[in-house]
């Protein structure tokens, strides 16, 4: 400790201080186990006579699973497009700029472990702006906002929570909405195990904000 | 005067059961004793507060369902530091930081006193030290928040990591050369 830097332990020192916890941890923990007499033991005879009722509850918690996985399609989108809107405002900022769309990707790979595979250099009249990272209703939204010309862009990527893998590398888009809220334009689908949207404002098409990855629609817009 | 009851004491009335039901308010008290200590583990290894709910919720449950078995001769305070710190590690969630944490923002904020030059160098240097630690292996990230969020020992470090002392010593001085060589362009340094 002797030729330990005093400026340096007194910023981790205060950096690193105690906080307190926040209200309502108790009704959390108290809601999810109720103190029990730990004296019971497990009990080979009480678990054969539960084994039916077990199989059972397995069987409808994959049954729910499934559901859950068919309609996480639409995840994005019953998130609410207004939401997605005022997510991809521009004016919100970005905590990562970058015109690198390697550096992006690294970056929201390394933050928020979304993988998102941009073009390392977006050619023609896109151009990368850079990135953040928000949640909402737990999920964890990886935004990439980009120009289209003189127009603004955000692609919203998240994770969908589907053991399911559909599809592989070359798997299809499969479009869960096209919408106009707010006057903004709103495109999202589901691919591979993500949900992704695309909310862009002043594009005349829709499909515009997909020139991001899709430079070969150019001559077809 | 009412005399605090002691840790023994509390522990001692969460193992004991009647009539197959425990005490729920000895739960309680414990839980109000440490929960600051557990959240403040939690939060600084993770650096988001939701993970940090979610570990000290996960800490006091195993502590709940295990209590049963703990010594009475053993030391509580390491137990439950175990108990946290496995919890940490296995927190599956990727630590990340979606929204600064409002002391990260009060940390811009003028000090009274201070130049605004001052001011601007000591935020940026606070965040450089935040990004250093939330970038460390767990190991290593562990050991100083226990050093610096509780202010442990190495002895008592190397007692909850299962490591010689020499290990968590050697631990603390890379991370402080990481930090050093980090910072040294705003003169932090030449601080001390």
């Amino acid at each position: 400790m002797a030729d330990r830097n005093p400026w340096l332990e007194r910023e981790l020192t205060s950096q690193l201080r105690p906080v307190m916890a926040p209200d309502g941890l108790w009704e959390q923990i108290a809601g999810g186990a109720r103190p029990v007499d730990r004296r019971r033991r497990f009990s080979p005879v009480l678990w054969l006579g539960l084994w039916p009722a077990f199989a059972a509850a397995v069987l409808i918690a994959a049954a729910a699973f499934f559901l859950q996985a068919r309609t996480q399609l639409r995840e994005m989108a019953q998130i609410s497009e207004q939401d997605l809107v005022v997510l991809a405002d521009p004016a919100s900022g970005v905590s990562f700029r970058s015109e690198d769309g390697s550096s992006i990707r690294k970056w929201v790979k390394s933050r928020g472990n979304i993988e998102i595979e941009l073009p390392p250099n977006p050619t023609g009249a896109v151009h990368l702006l850079g990135a953040k990272l928000v949640e909402l209703r737990g999920m964890l939204i990886a935004a990439v906002a980009y120009h289209v010309g003189n127009d603004s862009a955000t692609l919203l990527v998240a994770k969908r929570r589907s053991l399911f893998r559909s599809g592989g590398d070359n798997s299809r888009h499969l479009f869960a909405s096209v919408a106009t809220p707010s006057g903004s334009n709103l495109v999202s689908w589901g691919m591979r195990d993500q949900n992704y949207a695309i909310v862009s404002t002043g594009l005349g098409d829709p499909q515009a904000g997909c020139l991001l990855c899709h430079a070969e629609m150019h001559g077809r817009l | 005067m009412v005399l605090e009851e002691t840790e023994k004491e509390l522990v001692g009335r969460c193992q004991h059961v009647e009539g197959g039901r425990a005490d729920s308010d000895a739960f309680r008290a414990l839980f109000e004793r440490y929960k600051d200590r557990v959240y403040s583990i939690a939060l600084r290894y993770s650096g988001d507060p939701a993970v940090a709910q979610d570990i000290t919720q996960d800490t006091f449950l195993k502590l709940f369902a295990g209590i049963g078995t703990f010594r009475g001769d053993a030391n509580f305070d390491s137990w439950l530091y175990r108990l946290v710190v496995n919890a940490c590690f296995d927190q599956k969630r990727k630590t990340r930081r979606l929204l600064p944490l409002v002391e990260g923002l009060l940390d811009w904020l003028p000090a009274p006193g201070g130049s605004a030059l001052d001011d601007v160098v000591r935020a940026e240097m606070s965040a450089g030290i935040r990004d250093v630690v939330e970038t460390l292996p767990p190991e290593q990230r562990m050991v100083i928040v226990l050093r610096y969020t509780q202010g442990l020992s190495y002895e008592e470090i190397a007692g909850i990591l299962g490591c010689p002392a020499g290990t968590i010593a050697s631990r603390l001085n890379r991370v402080h050369r990481i930090l050093e060589r980090r910072l040294s362009r705003w003169g932090g340094k030449k601080r001390g």
